[in-house]
């Protein structure tokens, strides 16, 4: 039955798109710092400067240059990438009576998840004296963003929450919530990232034993930025000083990435109202910041979550 | 047993009811729930989610939120963090991959690139000449290996774009794949100091004052301290007029509003310009020379007086653009 089901589905798909019933559905377009590594295994001479290679059939690295102890050899390593995991992140924030801001987030491993998730993390505002993090049975801890971008208007840290054990990770399609931050930031868009339990785990001896140019061209592929699964939240990011114009531009920023990405409809009532008082907000700010009459276009989920982030902060 | 649940997340405590939520989620997502347990949650979802602003109470609205947020479709997951600095060069594979994550050979790649529209406060993305990242190749036909190397060269203008991989072959059907990526510079922060500055310099095209003030660190701290020995030297001084210091990613402070010089200086976060046209929180002409002398006691790379007239004094100037320009040496 379901066999012929998916055999009539087929035929409406290429009725309606023209194409040829045989078409194969293929899985990516990408574009990757190192290449991709050949099917079967085999390097062209093209690629003779090229020792770090992406597999993504097997979601890892491949590390492959000349062994020197054995002319015409090769050594081969491989390395299991941490982004093999679909992180779908919800939160809630709500301002308490002491001015703090308490955060809940759930995490879930969602259906295109190959992995794991042995941890994840939360960028937020640096210099935040009043920041804790919380989960009951996984374990919190901070330090500084591996990641540096453009427009930040401070620093950032992160917090990061790790299973620990291997029984406490967390599979593909599960779910678990009571990850908590208090916080003294007001909430804003901020990215979270999720990393996979990995077989080969690729390590700071390992890194030792390889050759100066292989290193290099590994870091590319094994940096925060290419090797963690990440996604847009809300999160404590700006202090009760912080002037709604920035706000208001960081709101617009991550919007607007948002509905590039495709996470938000680009055309829905709330994002395209919000991005246009935004705008209209930063070319010609006002004191009472911008009008909020768009909030109650929110539809149900991450759009009402960033409705409420833009409440709390821009109010 | 699951309508118990659902019972209690609706009259415990606020601790409770997070208890109860992860319950509920895993009966959601892990177990697959009996009819009734289906029903039960069904029930639970019929909670209008635009309730959530007019509820006062705390743990009314922790309740209202976290049933809202559980039905939730997944985000596609996106490289939000990269980001190349203005004006580089980066080499980067495109490739079209099959079903099962293998390279498809002789399969026809090409790569747009496009500006986000107002990102980095260019609130003028229509002028002519918009600049983007540019790809060479930016189409080709994918190697033996399924590869085809390309280079990124990004533009001088900070700003968010994305690429656009579009893969095609005879009998293939690829998705499109979308690579989100910022150029400019991370190191770079807001940098006010509204004890000392009065915020002077918003343009129609580039916003409000808040978005002419960026800097790298160190030369933030020595405008600090140059701006507070000149307060500490003139008393009688309250705020001066801070202007263009760089935009929030850094690159090109177009001026004109047409992606190009001048203001080369203000790329980079390391530039600061003080008010000088006698106009409200203006160093006056005859103490700019003092102002100039301290940044260069700071470490200034170039400290001068611009669109000077001869003629200029305290008591008015010629061009209402003249300012002193301070800025100091790149400190990696």
């Amino acid at each position: 039955m379901k066999t012929l089901v998916s055999i009539i589905l087929a035929l409406i798909l290429a009725a309606a798109t023209g194409l040829p019933v045989s078409a194969q559905v293929a899985g990516r377009a990408i574009i990757s710092p190192v290449p991709i590594y050949p099917r079967e295994g085999k390097i062209p001479e093209a690629w003779k400067d090229n020792f770090v290679f992406l597999d993504p059939a097997a979601g890892e690295v491949v590390v492959s240059y000349p062994d020197e102890q054995q002319p015409g050899m090769r050594v081969t390593l491989r390395f299991g990438r941490h982004d093999q995991v679909d992180p779908v992140i919800g939160s809630v924030v709500v301002r308490q009576s002491g001015g703090l801001y308490h955060y809940e987030y759930t995490v879930r491993n969602g259906a295109r998840a190959r992995l794991e998730i042995k941890l994840w993390s939360l960028v937020v505002g640096s210099q935040d004296s009043q920041l804790t993090g919380a989960h009951p049975t996984w374990r919190t801890s901070s330090a500084a963003s591996p990641f540096s971008r453009p427009g930040s208007i401070r620093p950032e840290v992160v917090v990061t929450w790790s299973a620990g054990a291997r029984n406490m990770h967390l599979p593909k399609g599960l779910a678990i919530g009571g990850f908590r931050v208090v916080s003294s930031y007001k909430p804003g868009l901020t990215l979270a990232y999720a990393q996979a339990a990995v077989e080969s785990e690729y390590t700071e001896a390992a890194a030792r034993t390889l050759p100066p140019a292989v290193a290099e061209q590994l870091s590319r592929i094994m940096s925060p930025d290419w090797d963690t699964a990440q996604v847009m939240t809300v999160g404590p990011k700006f202090t009760t000083g912080d002037p709604k114009e920035l706000i208001a531009m960081d709101f617009h920023r991550g919007l607007s990435q948002l509905a590039v990405t495709g996470a938000l409809k680009a055309d829905s009532p709330f994002v395209s109202s919000a991005i246009s008082a935004l705008i209209s907000h930063m070319q010609s700010p006002g004191s009472a910041g911008p009008p909020l009459d768009f909030l109650e276009k929110a539809a149900p989920g991450l759009e009402t979550e960033v409705a409420v982030a833009m409440k709390l902060s821009l109010q | 047993m699951r309508g118990v649940a659902n019972r209690a997340l609706l009259s415990e405590s606020p601790e409770g009811q997070r208890a109860t939520f992860r319950t509920l989620l895993r009966i959601n997502y892990c177990n697959g729930a009996s009819r009734k347990g289906e029903n039960t949650l069904k029930k639970s979802f019929r909670v209008d989610c635009g309730q959530f602003f007019s509820r006062t109470s705390e743990a009314g609205a922790v309740l209202i939120g976290l049933i809202c947020l559980v039905p939730r479709p997944a985000q596609a997951v996106v490289n939000y963090s990269l980001n190349w600095k203005p004006n580089v060069v980066s080499v980067a594979y495109a490739a079209c991959l099959d079903a099962y994550g293998y390279g498809v050979p002789g399969a026809s790649v090409s790569v747009t690139v496009n500006w986000v529209a107002n990102s980095n406060s260019h609130l003028h993305p229509n002028t002519s000449g918009h600049p983007k990242s540019v790809l060479s190749p930016s189409s080709g036909i994918t190697d033996s290996t399924g590869n085809l190397q390309m280079q990124i060269q990004t533009s001088q203008v900070g700003q968010d774009e994305y690429a656009t991989i579009t893969c095609s072959k005879p009998g293939w059907l690829f998705p499109v794949g979308t690579k989100y990526f910022t150029v400019g510079y991370a190191d770079v922060y807001y940098n006010d100091h509204p004890e000392f500055w009065e915020k002077v310099g918003a343009t129609s095209n580039h916003g409000s004052v808040f978005y002419n003030r960026y800097m790298m660190t160190s030369a933030a701290y020595n405008l600090y301290y140059t701006t507070q020995d000149y307060r500490n030297f003139f008393e009688d001084t309250s705020l001066i007029g801070a202007n263009d210091q760089a935009l929030p990613y850094g690159g090109v402070f177009d001026l004109n509003s047409n992606w190009n010089p001048p203001h080369t200086y203000h790329y980079r976060g390391t530039a600061g310009d003080m008010r000088g046209n006698m106009q409200a929180y203006s160093i006056p002409v005859s103490r700019q020379q003092w102002f100039v002398d301290r940044c260069t006691f700071y470490g200034a790379a170039l400290a001068q007086i611009e669109y000077a007239n001869p003629n200029d004094s305290d008591a008015g100037v010629a061009d209402q653009r003249r300012h002193v320009h301070c800025h100091w040496p790149l400190v990696p």
